[in-house]
């Protein structure tokens, strides 16, 4: 679905061929050939070596850091390109590796606000503006996706994944039209797993659990590593009650698609639920990391560390969360739990009173 | 001789330890039909187009020995005329009598217990110490209390015994709250409603009116009313927590929970917090359900708690707690910590899981196959007829669940026998022994339906010792009392508690499972009365039930039929 990511392949491939050209000194060439053949962490461990005589090469210390990404290894990879951006200021396509990195390694605002501090012509292409966009989807806010995707609208008619991501984005803004005129042209192209995850999507919509998960499956089948098919499949197994599978399928979408903020959230609440506490603090503090301000997240944060007995950081956490909205209810029952388990009975019942005054009157029937 | 004791000792320990490990696999409960009990009384939930909430909710049912001639008999309630109903026919409650050969005899009439009203529940208990079981019928409408006249009739003295109340009442619980020798009784509320309130749920996609969440309806103060000994009965929340504390009362139990020897209250409320209330005696009453962590869902939400439990589940000696939640909340295990606190173990023992679609109401901690370990028996079924019709994977009959107890509990519903493979508009559920071999058999009431009575035919040669419990200077039906017996150099204990279940009553006597145990040490039962006086009886024999009246040293037995 989002095809930014071959693009990327080519701009490493462009650096990789840069430093070649650069350099004619064996210890590079050495190096360059064992990322080629995918010996990624012998090739990490010889662009260092180079680095060690010479840290000014921009292009080594680049392709170390796309060696590094490849890796999975994204924080130390951010590092190798913002470091060598220092040698070579502006260099588009460093700036595209380190926008790159941002993106899968969850730091989704840092990788908008390198984009956007990108020259207007520079943000114009295609993947540019689909890595943009899929950022701001992530992030919940899709009404950013629709503005930038809008205006490809008419030469990226052929490509799935701009259509998918667009039209989705709009059925998710309520343009439901819109939306559905793009996932059309999806759906005229045969049987691709896009097609599928949208009829997924419509039967979801249309409270059809089981025809959504037999759609999402299908995507699956299709393409395996299809980024949000596990996640939707997932989520749609929630709805049917099917946690054990719901589970399966968001550490899978994890271990292709680490950035997809429900997967993280939603495996942390079910391994939560199981008390299976470690796990679920992982899992919840990568949501947190994918979308800082979501207030789920550390409220769920906060229930593991009270279940796992961590009760003070649990406090702190629901102290945090009420500072911000104080009107959740359900961070305030955690959180009179919290100080009654510390044996803080007079905050825990400034709390319960709280709780009292905000109830208020039940709502009025319909 | 010396010898021949310690090898039976040595027996016993070994079967203890046998009983304690083995899968029993020997969970057998069989469908009795009307044809061969009887019972041909089918409830009738006064369903309308305009779905009002009552409808939904009922019924309860009772196993009582109405006329004290050692069989249980059997009670059920039904509708009846209310502001939103004007039957073309008479509706009348059921009370069945026992005939000692696996079959009863509807005496309803000849006993005056028709009732009159929209019934929701029954609280069975022997209020005026006489001797004879009376029946507290809640109701949408005016509760009835039926005072039994040991001549096989009963009286309607709600009004003149002060309880008069016209609400909505649904489950009750009798206990002795301050340990004067009679039994009080707390009567849930649940919301304010009223015959203008129907219809105004709908369009759940089908365009038809659907039974309204009860978080739409403002909650009510249940009551506690205090036992005056002549009869009468007096309002005793008043200027107490029990009245402050707004609820939608659905299931109640009494049990002492911190072990001060008064009996508490746990309530279990629809769409707002569970309460606990602490019973301190002389100092009155505390809600601590938020610091138990008994009132919300381990995230902090409150659930629609419907029916209620309260035993030693895991034989730590400290009383557990159960809530039955709607579909997609789970049902709770509450485990005591014993430091005023509960855990919720739903999760760990399976209970979450295999619940998660269910909503639950009738419910018992029982020990089914009288293999020592306290199992766990649930009624089911979801309040809104057309749900299956909007909602994936949730219908409106849904199957009964049973949990074979043990270190590790474990669903056996799948090899309890035929009724467990069937779906049910479960909602009341009562538990006794009405075929007097020691195996507690089940009754449960279904909405709009015939009841559905099981005949357990579990643990078969297991040893059990069955108690009757009579009190005299504590309240005559015991309830309260804590029973303890030792075998095997191991001592186990449990508490005859209050209400329980959902609007429902259970056989008030008290069972001991023993497995292949032959021979018990003693069995002791700690009366609840103000100084916990003890009575101890050695060696006891088993296979039978025994009437064990306080302070009278020597057991009367009764021979198994």
């Amino acid at each position: 679905m989002r095809i930014h990511w071959r693009f990327v392949v080519l701009w490493l491939a462009c650096c990789l061929v840069a430093t070649l050209i650069a350099s004619a000194q064996p210890a590079v060439e050495s190096a360059y050939r064992l990322h080629q053949q995918g010996r990624l962490a012998e090739a990490v461990t010889a662009y260092r070596q180079v680095l060690a005589a010479d840290p000014s090469l921009f292009d080594v210390r680049t392709n170390l850091g796309a060696a590094l990404a490849a890796l999975g290894r994204y924080d130390e990879a951010i590092a190798e390109y913002r470091a060598a951006l220092t040698r070579a200021p502006g260099h588009l396509g460093i700036r595209r590796n380190l926008a790159l990195a941002y993106a899968k390694s969850a730091r989704l605002q840092e990788a908008i606000s390198e984009i956007e501090s990108w020259p207007e012509e520079q943000r114009r292409s295609l993947d540019v503006a689909l890595l943009l966009a899929d950022c701001y989807f992530r992030l919940g806010k899709e009404a950013r996706t629709v503005a930038i995707l809008s205006p490809h609208e008419g030469t990226a008619a052929d490509h799935p994944g701009f259509l998918y991501l667009l039209g989705t984005a709009r059925i998710r803004t309520g343009d439901a039209s819109g939306g559905q005129r793009l996932v059309d042209r999806i759906l005229r192209q045969g049987d691709s797993a896009e097609a599928q995850m949208i009829m997924g999507s419509a039967h979801v919509m249309g409270g059809e659990f089981d025809r959504a998960a037999a759609a999402f499956r299908r995507a699956i089948e299709i393409n395996p590593t299809l980024p949000l098919a596990h996640s939707h499949l997932g989520k749609t197994l929630l709805e049917l009650g099917d946690h054990n599978e719901a589970l399966r399928h968001f550490e899978l979408e994890i271990e292709t698609n680490p950035t997809d903020f429900d997967a993280q959230l939603l495996s942390g609440v079910i391994l939560r639920e199981r008390q299976q506490w470690k796990a679920a603090l992982a899992a919840l503090e990568h949501a947190r990391k994918i979308r800082p301000t979501a207030m789920e997240v550390p409220y769920q944060i906060a229930l593991a560390l009270l279940g796992a007995g961590m009760t003070a950081e649990a406090c702190r956490e629901l102290e945090q969360l009420l500072d911000a909205a104080p009107g959740f209810r359900e961070a305030r029952v955690s959180l009179a739990t919290a100080y009654a388990r510390l044996g803080q009975r007079e905050k825990a019942a400034e709390q319960q009173a709280l709780l009292r005054s905000r109830s208020g009157n039940p709502a009025k029937p319909q | 001789m010396r010898i021949a004791s310690c090898l039976v000792a040595a027996t016993a320990v070994l079967a203890v330890l046998l009983t304690g490990q083995q899968d029993s696999g020997k969970f057998q409960f069989v469908e009795v039909s009307p044809a061969d009990s009887g019972i041909h009384w089918i409830h009738d939930n006064a369903r309308s187009d305009s779905r009002f909430l009552p409808e939904s909710l009922g019924p309860g049912c009772a196993f009582l020995d109405y006329d004290g001639d050692g069989w249980q008999d059997v009670f059920l309630v039904n509708s009846g005329p209310s502001d939103f109903y004007r039957p073309s026919q008479k509706r009348r409650n059921a009370l069945y009598r026992n005939q000692g050969d696996g079959t009863f005899l509807d005496v309803t009439e000849a006993a005056g217990v028709e009732g009159g009203t929209f019934g929701m529940g029954v609280a069975v208990a022997d209020y005026d110490n006489d001797g004879d079981p009376d029946l507290l019928v809640t109701a949408y409408g005016a509760l009835k209390l039926f005072q039994n006249q040991g001549d096989g009739t009963f009286r309607e003295v709600a009004r003149r015994a002060g309880l008069a109340w016209t609400g909505w009442t649904t489950s009750a619980a009798w206990f002795d709250a301050d340990l004067d020798g009679d039994l009080d009784v707390y009567i849930g509320s649940f919301v304010k409603f009223d015959a203008s309130m129907g219809g105004i749920c709908g369009k759940n996609g089908l365009g038809l009116h659907f039974y309204c969440i009860p978080s739409l309806f403002e909650p009510t103060a249940s009551r506690l009313y205090r036992n005056n000994g002549d009869g009468t009965f007096s309002r005793a929340d008043r200027g107490t927590a029990i009245a402050e504390a707004l609820g939608k009362a659905l299931g109640v139990v009494a049990d002492d929970v911190d072990g001060n020897g008064y009996m508490d209250l746990f309530i279990a409320n629809d769409t707002v917090q569970n309460f606990l209330f602490l019973n301190h005696g002389p100092d009155g009453w505390e809600e601590v359900g938020l610091w138990a962590e008994v009132a919300f869902s381990a995230d902090g939400r409150a659930r629609s708690g419907m029916g209620v439990d309260a035993a030693d589940w895991n034989g730590d000696g400290k009383s557990d707690l159960f809530v039955a939640n709607v579909d997609g909340e789970m049902f709770s295990l509450y485990q005591n910590r014993g430091d005023g606190t509960f855990l919720d173990v739903a999760f760990p023992t399976g209970i979450a899981e295999a619940t998660r679609l269910l909503s639950g109401w009738g419910l018992r901690f029982a020990d089914f196959d009288l293999d020592g370990a306290v199992d766990l028996i649930l009624a089911n079924g979801h309040p809104d007829d057309m749900i299956e019709r909007h909602r994936p994977r949730v219908t409106y009959r849904e199957p009964l669940l049973l949990f074979a107890g043990g270190s590790s509990p474990r669903n056996v519903s799948g090899q309890a026998g035929g009724p467990f493979q069937e779906r049910w508009p479960a909602r009341g559920l009562a538990v006794g022994d009405y075929d007097n071999n020691g195996r507690l058999d089940v009754l449960v009431g279904n909405n709009g339906e015939a009841p559905l009575v099981l005949r357990n035919r579990s643990g078969a040669g297991n040893h059990w010792l069955g108690l009757e419990l009579v009190g005299v200077r504590s309240n005559r039906d015991a309830i309260g009392a804590k029973v303890s017996w030792r075998v095997g150099g191991k001592t186990r204990s449990l508490r005859k508690v209050g209400g329980g279940s959902y609007l429902s009553s259970h056989d008030p006597r008290i069972i001991i499972g023993l497995g292949a145990v032959t021979s018990l040490d003693w069995v002791e039962i700690e009366w609840p009365n103000r100084e916990r006086t003890r009575q101890r009886i050695e060696k006891p024999a088993l296979n039978r039930y025994i009437k064990v009246i306080e302070s009278v040293p020597q057991p009367v037995a009764r021979p198994v039929p």
